[in-house]
């Protein structure tokens, strides 16, 4: 460094800087003015640096769907604006939560169910897209995701800290509840009547109702105008454009073994849903061994097998719930033939494998893939 | 000392000075940061990270329940609580403003936020979020 500046300084001499009064005066001008910009220049970088290029950024937590849902915005609106924004897009899940959540008596699917076998039911716009794209999903995974297995979710009552299941439901129940489980019993006719052909069949959005709502948020969100956010619903990540300085948002997805926010590994995405069900989030334990809340609808049973989580990433946070739910039900190898007839929907599977760690298999869309945890 | 020397020692200086502006603050732990404890989407509570004693204890009643956090100087844990689950225990701790530790029975929430009008720091390589 000091022979750069001592080389500047001989070169300034020979040009004539210092070489005379006036010379000395120029000189003293010049290295008064270049220290001035570049306080200047250092000052402007430090205000955008802590400010974002102009961006605000606004975010908030709130408790619903049975959840932590977190929003971030980072746009160039006025805070109040953002703020007004948040508060649309708060009453939007809440009021989507309502419609959608089988254990309030008054929404419309516990309305379906309770009327199941008897006549269809009139729902919300909204209400009926979600059961109509639960239903696609259905065929799309071939059953491997079943929004009508309320049945099976009502007898284990995994999750239900209230009420937990002390002892494992016998065959006889498990069939009597699978007997009630089948989307092809189910309809949604053009005018949003909901109906299940079966008394005592029950639609329980659960795997699939916060993707919707973070889609249904996502589009909100970009229908104000906000550039740059992330919605978090409870783990359910969706990606609103890039992060305010151009690059990718960077996911973490949980380590099995490890606490709550302690990534196995992360990708980077943007305008994307990262969405991930794992066996380690909500279960029961009895007799020693633990059931997660993820079920097999063609058994009615608990998910079984080596999958400890997988990450769906895709455009559609909808169909990345549903997808995610389903790949556990469907183990690696038949999840990996959906995968081919799937584009533009990237997984990660983690696995118990052989050693302490468990193991990684990426689709190879998937960008960014850092192991974090060893 | 020549006169030459004398420029280029305060070029020199000024130079360091400009960087050491432009760095100062960035990766400065967590003195800006305050915990902010809501219990039902009211926030019941704030306190400057920097204000706190390293390990002081804190014990919550939100709703009649009982939660039990601790600050280690710049992280925050939940050591205990009387949630049914205890989903809370096995969040891991706070360090920055990107994670919460949620009490869903008792309805809490713990935040870590930066001082008002600063962007939350988010070098590059931070994550955004965590899918689980």
């Amino acid at each position: 460094m000091r022979d750069i500046i001592m080389a500047w300084g001989r070169m300034a001499c020979q040009e004539g800087f210092g070489m005379s009064d006036k010379g000395r005066g120029g000189a003293r001008v010049f290295l008064a003015f270049f220290l001035c910009l570049l306080f200047v220049c250092a000052y402007i970088y430090r205000i955008r640096e802590e400010r974002g290029d102009g961006m605000n950024v606004r975010s908030r937590e709130s408790l619903a769907m049975d959840t932590i849902i977190r929003v971030s915005l980072h746009s160039c609106k006025t805070p109040e604006e953002l703020e007004r924004i948040l508060d649309g897009t708060f009453a939007l899940i809440a009021s989507l939560d309502s419609e959608l959540s089988m254990f309030k008596p008054s929404s419309g699917i516990a309305l379906v169910n309770a009327s199941s076998g008897q006549a269809p039911v009139k729902v919300s716009r909204e209400t009926s897209r979600a059961v109509s794209a639960s239903l696609a999903l259905f065929r799309l995974t071939g059953g491997a995701f079943d929004p009508t297995i309320g049945p099976v979710t009502a007898l284990w009552r995994i999750g239900d800290a209230k009420n937990p299941r002390l002892r494992l439901p016998d065959n006889r129940e498990i069939e009597e509840a699978l007997a009630l489980v089948g989307a092809d019993m189910a309809t949604v006719s053009p005018d949003d009547r909901v109906y299940l052909s079966r008394a005592g069949m029950k639609i329980d959005l659960g795997g699939i109702a916060k993707g919707f709502v973070s889609a249904e948020a996502g589009n909100f969100l970009a229908a104000a105008g906000v550039e740059s956010a992330l919605i978090d619903l409870g783990g359910n990540v969706l990606t609103v454009g890039s992060r305010p300085n151009g690059t990718p948002w960077k996911i973490g997805i949980q380590h099995p073994y490890r606490q709550r926010g302690e990534p196995i590994c992360s990708i980077e995405v943007s305008g994307a849903a990262v969405i991930t069900a794992g066996v380690y989030e909500r279960y029961v334990e009895i007799d020693g061994k633990r059931y997660p809340h993820i079920f097999d609808p063609h058994t009615g049973r608990p998910v079984e097998g080596d999958l400890l989580s997988v990450t769906v990433v895709s455009e559609d946070p909808t169909a990345g719930d549903a997808l995610s739910t389903a790949f556990m039900a469907l183990g690696l190898e038949k999840s990996k033939e959906l995968l081919e007839s799937l584009p533009g929907v990237e997984a990660i599977f983690v696995s118990k494998g052989t050693g302490a760690e468990p193991e990684l298999y990426a689709t190879v869309g998937i960008k960014g893939l850092t192991r974090i945890a060893r | 000392m020549k006169q030459k020397d004398k420029r280029l020692y305060l070029i020199l200086f000024l130079l360091i000075a400009a960087a050491a502006f432009l760095t100062s603050g960035r990766r400065g732990g967590n003195g800006d940061l305050s915990l902010e404890i809501s219990v039902d989407g009211r926030v019941t509570r704030s306190l400057a990270l920097s204000d706190t004693a390293p390990g002081t204890s804190i014990m919550l009643r939100p709703g009649g329940g009982m939660n039990e956090l601790v600050i280690s100087g710049d992280s925050v844990r939940m050591v205990s609580a009387d949630c049914p689950g205890g989903d809370c225990l096995k969040m891991a701790p706070l360090t920055s403003e990107r994670g919460v530790i949620v009490c869903l029975p008792h309805k809490l929430v713990l935040k870590l936020r930066a001082k008002d009008g600063r962007k939350p720091s988010n070098p590059d390589d931070a994550i955004d979020a965590v899918t689980y």
